[in-house]
């Protein structure tokens, strides 16, 4: 009996050190012949019902192509400074609202489209502030509501909109917005869009699983894993229910409306607290010589009223050059932030945004 | 059906799992077996299922024949029902809108049935299977009439034509029919008018013919009795792990283990047959499909070469290219056969060696014992032997070694670089044979043994060029540039990086294998150094193979 119990706790051993050392051999493995990116994401709920970013953190990125530190500030701004809601009476401000990109993933702070903005403004004489209030993940929907809730607090001068292609899936998943069966529309549909966000928060509130998130290959690949499989899965009874519907067409075309009546009531309140709107067309990555914009655009090729700054133009006079990230997520390169940025305070003059104010 | 898809994954378990519970009732196994293999089959092309049916029906009752002399009446009830249905089959199912839609992760198998007769090609079906029916039927009576030689000779010729006309239909007739053309243009400057055919080469055709006629000519020697079970015969020729690309199967080693019951599954059986499919998957997914990038980026300029565009022609790309495909085609054919082997090791069938470290052979003899053997000693046994061997002097031996090698050449494809590689090996057999150089262990020296390992692997490598080059002007290139300017650019460097990334660890494993003289040297290490074996091939399946399926190269064969 003896026997079989020191049998059977030694096969246990085993066991569990065999468990113990594919997890340590995975991790080599992934270290050696295929760095994973370890991008944490600092995401908390906020009181008027959708993600934000912590407050006060300071985490760094790393990929293999780059490392990057991002720091929040007591308001989830990633900034070195604390930004006050009263701004003096000669600064601009500029609120952004955007998701990973505008948040400056891929680049150090400094490198941010929005510093090379900041700082090209300042060179042409215009004393300006920029508030980012970017959250990694976040859709048009839940800009809308940043801005009512947070962005008009900064009294903006420019609202400016970092517009990416997954919004518009992204606005369909929150189901924050809806159009209104009889009157057509937009109203509130849920009053809060917080996916996984528990679940994160009780999880980062451990040391070794925010060690993990930021250090361990074999752990961020295990999340992307999952993440991209059960994307698939989900996008695969979607297409279902669009096939059997056989409606797969205005079913792209109402997302495709949903998303440009965001952006137009986004438009209308910024216009309705003094202020401009703009929008950042982020452009896709096709290959280092080819971008295409997914931007929603009318039966005229029209990106309807908004102000939209493309930087394709600009993207393809550097073809071939490093623009985005190439082992990591696809985030601009320093050299992508410089152009855009460049462009960005140079249309900004063209349009002679701040001279209205 | 793919070897490496989501698909076969999902397939082969429950086929599995089916045919375990069935343990003991060998019919509804054998009977399992088949179904699964015509779906396997059929999920590729049902249309070609019917040459399968053809070639086993029409084997079946020869080799009954060749055998005993008599085909009893349920037998020949069993085989015409068995034609009929098929064509029946064939001719219902409206092939245009049988569609496999893939959405997401789902097959939807969409068939829609059509109406009896429906086109010009499902009448000469039916048409043809009644008539061979009916006409079979009526001369059988006939047969008893003939005296034992003249008939098995006869049946014999009739099996070997019947296969022969299905492989040279499909697989050769525009070769040939392009051929002649360029023959009479350039005699007589006559352009003929062929009746000239776009045929879609059936999976694996060269496979199970040659599988099938090894079987009636086994019979006829009388090395082999004529199976009397047409689901076991039917199952032996459409066995789904080695029908679209091998190993050859023969009769005497395969049929009895259908006709006897499946003993019980042991530890060793799912050990090894794991562990095959696992190392056919990382040789195939991870090696072959990694280093294709390599072969592809360089050799594909060369394939287009009349158009005019800029190719590679630094020696050491070129040579580091060569390299990559002796690796790619190893990886990919042979890791085909692996999980051959595992699938059906784990079904309790024992399924034949088809390749043992090829590249450390020292003589092109050696290395046609060691590489894709199954088809090396079908052509020894039913072709090199009975045209003299090595009797009858030098000449003719040499005469035979070149013509098994040249139609072994042409084996592989309807192509003159094919032909070209299979007289470029059986040149290479005839001038080691002429050299006395000898093959036997202990013959020399292993320094010697090493240099001339080497010397063969290039040797080897050569032969590869051939084969892979799309036309002549590409081998020249080639080896005036290897050896003319073995000079590198930074893309010869990159290249050899990635060829050594995706290939180190079976450079290490098979030199082991070689120290270990053991295919399977794992069986005997710790169990700690088997975790880690495990763990590695494991993880670079699931992060360094590429998402999307590709067809294993011998499928075009």
């Amino acid at each position: 009996m003896l026997l079989i119990n020191i049998n059977l706790i030694k096969k246990s051993l085993i066991v569990l050190f065999s468990i113990v050392w594919i997890v340590v051999v995975a991790e080599v493995f992934l270290m050696v012949f295929s760095p994973k990116p370890m991008l944490p994401r600092y995401i908390m709920g906020t009181d008027y019902g959708i993600r934000g970013n912590m407050p006060n953190q300071e985490y760094t990125h790393k990929t293999p192509d780059y490392t990057v530190g991002i720091k929040t500030n007591s308001h989830g701004i990633r900034a070195n400074q604390e930004i006050d809601y009263a701004k003096s009476a000669t600064t601009k401000r500029v609120v952004v609202l955007g998701d990973s990109f505008g948040m400056g993933y891929g680049v150090n702070i400094e490198d941010t489209f929005l510093t090379v903005l900041e700082n090209s403004l300042e060179s042409k004489g215009i004393d300006v502030e920029i508030v980012n209030l970017s959250v990694s993940g976040h859709g048009n929907a839940e800009e809308l509501i940043k801005l009512q809730n947070e962005g008009l607090k900064y009294s903006p001068d420019l609202v400016l909109l970092s517009w990416h292609k997954t919004d518009i899936d992204d606005n369909v998943r929150s189901q924050l917005f809806k159009f209104d069966e009889i009157s057509g529309q937009l109203v509130r549909k849920n009053d809060q869009y917080l996916p996984g966000v528990k679940l994160r928060e009780y999880l980062f509130s451990f040391t070794i699983y925010r060690w993990m998130a930021g250090n361990s290959h074999f752990y961020n690949w295990i999340r992307e894993f999952i993440s991209y499989n059960t994307r698939n899965i989900l996008a695969y009874f979607r297409t279902e229910k669009i096939n059997s519907n056989k409606t797969s067409d205005s079913g792209h075309e109402n997302n495709k409306k949903l998303t440009v009546s965001i952006l137009s009531k986004m438009q209308d309140l910024a216009r309705a607290n003094n202020s401009e709107f703009l929008i950042l067309d982020v452009p896709e990555r096709l290959s280092r010589d080819s971008f295409i914009s997914r931007f929603p655009r009318n039966n005229l090729g029209k990106a309807y009223s908004f102000n939209v700054v493309s930087p394709i133009d600009e993207f393809y006079k550097h073809k071939g050059e490093l623009l985005y990230w190439e082992q990591s997520h696809g985030h601009f390169t320093p050299l992508g932030c410089q152009l855009v940025g460049d462009l960005l305070a140079s249309r900004i003059i063209e349009l002679g945004i701040f001279k209205n104010n | 059906m793919l070897f490496n898809s989501l698909e076969f994954a999902v397939f082969f378990i429950v086929v599995l799992s089916i045919y375990w519970l069935l343990k003991g009732r060998l019919f509804m196994q054998n009977g399992i077996l088949l179904a699964a293999s015509y779906l396997f089959y059929g999920w590729w092309d049902v249309r070609f299922l019917f040459l399968i049916v053809v070639s086993t029906v029409v084997d079946y009752s020869v080799a009954l024949i060749i055998d005993s002399g008599t085909i009893s009446k349920l037998q020949r009830i069993k085989a015409s029902s068995f034609l009929l249905v098929s064509a029946i089959l064939f001719v219902v199912i409206q092939y245009d809108s049988l569609a496999l839609n893939f959405t997401g992760f789902m097959p939807v198998l969409d068939i829609q049935w059509g109406s009896l007769l429906s086109d010009s090609m499902g009448l000469w079906v039916f048409s043809g299977s009644v008539l061979l029916v009916l006409v079979a039927n009526i001369i059988y009576p006939y047969i008893a009439l003939l005296d034992e030689v003249r008939r098995r000779k006869l049946f014999l010729l009739l099996s070997i034509t019947s296969n022969l006309t299905i492989l040279g239909f499909f697989k050769y007739f525009g070769f040939f029919a392009e051929s002649l053309t360029a023959v009479s243009e350039g005699l007589f400057g006559i352009t003929p008018n062929w009746w000239t055919l776009d045929i879609i080469l059936p999976v694996g055709i060269s496979f199970y013919t040659f599988q099938t006629m090894s079987y009636t000519i086994d019979v006829y020697r009388r090395e082999l009795k004529a199976s009397h079970q047409l689901v076991e015969f039917a199952t032996y020729v459409s066995f789904f792990p080695q029908l679209v690309a091998g190993p050859i199967e023969r009769g005497k080693h395969l049929l009895p283990q259908f006709r006897n019951l499946r003993p019980s599954l042991t530890w060793d059986d799912c050990r090894e047959g794991s562990w095959l499919i696992a190392w056919g998957l990382f040789k195939k997914m991870v090696i072959a499909d990694g280093v294709a990038v390599v072969v592809n980026s360089t050799f594909g300029p060369y394939d287009n070469l009349t158009s005019g565009g800029l190719v590679p022609d630094d020696g050491l790309r070129l040579l580091v290219a060569l390299y990559a495909f002796a690796i790619q085609i190893y990886c990919d054919f042979s890791g085909y056969t692996d999980i051959a082997r595992g699938v059906a090791r784990l079904m309790g069938f024992n399924i034949m060696l088809n390749f043992r470290l090829p590249y450390f052979a020292t003589s092109p003899s050696s290395f046609w014992q060691q590489w894709h053997i199954s088809l090396s000693t079908w052509l020894r046994d039913y072709l090199y032997i009975p045209l003299g061997g090595n009797r009858g002097g030098n000449y003719k031996t040499y005469r035979n070694l070149s013509l098994t090698m040249l139609l072994g050449g042409l084996w592989h494809g309807a192509s003159w670089t094919f032909v070209i590689w299979g007289a470029y090996h059986g040149f290479l057999l005839s001038i080691y044979r002429a050299l006395g150089i000898r093959t036997e262990k202990g013959a020399y020296p292993r320094w010697k043994l090493v240099v001339m390992g080497i010397v063969m692997f290039h040797l080897t490598c050569i032969g590869w060029l051939i084969f892979r080059a799309q036309n002549v002007s590409t081998i020249s290139i080639f080896l005036q540039s290897i050896i003319l300017s073995p000079f590198g650019s930074l893309e010869a460097w990159i290249d050899f990086k990635t060829l050594i990334f995706y290939s180190w660890f079976l450079i290490v494993f098979q030199v082991l294998q070689g120290i270990t003289g053991s295919l399977d040297p794992m069986k005997n290490w710790h169990w700690f150094i088997r975790l880690n074996v495990w763990v590695y091939v494991i993880m670079s399946l699931l992060v360094l193979s590429t998402t999307d399926s590709k067809e294993f190269i011998y499928f075009a064969f």
